[in-house]
C-alpha cells in the first residue's frame, strides 16, 4: 500500500461508516431526544461521560426488589441522560452490572446508595420468565464492556446491552426508543416497565 | 523519527473512531483491526529502512505513550485508592480500541476478581510497541548489511 494512501485509510472508513450507519438511522438523527443530541448538548456544557458524585440516603429500598427488576443510578451532571447506569437485580443482594474493569459481572447492590438519582424499574412478565432470565446471567459473565456497544453484536456489551439482550430473547424488547444505543432512560420509557421507586430530583 | 511517530499517530487516532464505529456491523470490526495490525506492520517495515532498531523502539515507544502513562496512572491510583482509576482504565480502553475486536474473542476467564481482557488491556500497549518493531529485531538478528543488500544486484 503507498505510503500516503496509509495514513489516509482509516480517516476514509471513518467517514464511509458514519454515511453508511447516518443513512440506517435517518428517523434516529432527526430526532431531539436523540442520545448523540442529547450527548451534544451536554459536551456544550462542559458534562462528559457517566458524571460523578456522592449521596447520603437514611435508607435504601432494597426490600422492594424482586429478581429481574432493573436498577438506575445517575449523577446530576451525566452527559447521556438523567441515568448513567443500569443493572439487573438478581435476588440475594446482588446485581448484574457491566464495568470496564470487571466487565459484565455480578455486583453487591449496596453501591446503588451513592448515586444521587435512583430508579428501581419492574418489568411487566411473570416471575417465571423473570427465574429464567436470572439462570442466564452466568454465561454472559466477564464478558468485553465496551461503552459504545450497539446492540448488534455479541462482543460488546455495557450496563444496558445486557439487560436489553436479556430481556429481547425472551420477547420482550425494553428498547423504548430505538437508538442507536440504549440508554438507561430508554427502559424507563418502555411500555412494558413500571417505576416501583424513585428519588433524587423532582 | 519524528515524520514516523506521526504518521503512527495518524493512523491510531483514526483507527480508534472508525474501528469502534465498524462495530455497528458485527465483523467488519474484525477485519478493519487486521488492517489496522498490517498498516502498524508495514510502517514499522518502512522505518526499519531508514531508523537504527533503537530510533525505531524509540518512534514506538512515543507512539504507545499514552497507554504505557495510563497503565501506570491505573496501578497507581488502585494502591491509592482514589476513585479516578474507573476514568483512567475507560481511556486506556478507549486509546486500545483498534486492538479491542482481537480482544473481544478471548475466553471470558475472572482471575482475580477481574475478566481476562482486563489483562491484556494492560499489557497491549507494550506489546503493540513489539509489533511495530519487530521488523527492526529481524533486521538486528540478520545484521543491517544483509537486509539491506539488494537481490536483484
Amino acid at each position: 500500500m503507498d505510503n500516503k494512501l496509509r495514513i489516509w485509510f482509516f480517516p476514509g472508513i471513518l467517514l464511509l461508516i458514519i454515511a453508511m450507519i447516518g443513512l440506517d438511522n435517518l428517523n434516529v438523527l432527526n430526532r431531539q431526544d436523540s442520545l448523540l443530541r442529547t450527548y451534544a448538548n451536554s459536551l456544550l456544557k462542559g458534562h462528559i461521560g457517566s458524571g460523578y458524585g456522592s449521596a447520603k440516603w437514611p435508607d435504601d429500598p432494597w426490600e422492594k426488589l424482586e429478581p429481574g427488576d432493573i436498577m438506575l443510578g445517575g449523577w446530576p451532571n451525566c452527559a447521556y441522560g438523567r441515568y448513567s447506569h443500569a443493572g439487573l437485580y438478581l435476588g440475594d443482594g446482588k446485581v448484574l452490572e457491566s464495568y470496564v474493569d470487571c466487565g459484565v459481572c455480578i455486583q453487591s447492590v449496596n453501591h446503588y446508595s451513592q448515586y444521587t438519582e435512583l430508579c428501581l424499574l419492574r418489568v411487566k412478565a411473570g416471575s417465571d420468565l423473570k427465574a429464567k432470565i436470572v439462570r442466564q446471567v452466568e454465561k454472559y459473565e466477564g464478558q468485553l464492556f465496551y461503552p459504545l456497544a450497539f446492540k448488534a453484536g455479541q462482543r460488546y456489551w455495557n450496563c444496558t446491552k445486557i439487560i436489553w439482550k436479556l430481556y429481547a430473547d425472551q420477547g420482550i424488547d425494553l428498547d423504548s426508543r430505538q437508538d442507536l444505543w440504549i440508554s438507561p432512560e430508554s427502559f424507563l420509557d418502555a411500555p412494558s416497565v413500571s417505576i416501583i421507586y424513585r428519588r433524587g430530583t423532582e | 523519527m519524528f515524520k514516523a511517530i506521526v504518521r503512527l499517530y495518524i493512523i491510531h487516532l483514526s483507527a480508534i473512531p472508525a474501528i469502534a464505529f465498524s462495530m455497528y456491523f458485527p465483523g467488519l470490526d474484525l477485519l478493519l483491526a487486521l488492517l489496522y495490525l498490517f498498516l502498524i506492520w508495514l510502517e514499522g517495515l518502512r522505518v526499519n529502512h531508514v531508523l537504527s532498531p533503537l530510533e525505531q523502539a524509540v518512534s514506538g515507544f512515543l507512539w504507545q505513550l499514552p497507554s504505557v502513562l495510563l497503565v501506570l496512572a491505573v496501578i497507581w491510583e488502585w494502591d491509592l485508592s482514589l476513585n479516578l482509576s474507573y476514568y483512567l482504565i475507560f481511556i486506556m480502553q478507549i486509546w486500545q480500541t483498534p486492538i479491542l475486536p482481537f480482544i473481544s474473542l478471548v475466553p471470558t476467564w475472572i482471575i482475580n476478581a477481574r475478566p481476562f481482557y482486563y489483562y491484556l488491556l494492560l499489557v497491549a500497549g507494550p506489546l503493540m510497541i513489539l509489533f511495530y518493531t519487530a521488523p527492526a529485531y529481524k533486521g538486528s538478528l540478520l545484521g543491517r548489511d544483509d537486509k539491506k543488500m539488494n537481490p536483484l544486484a
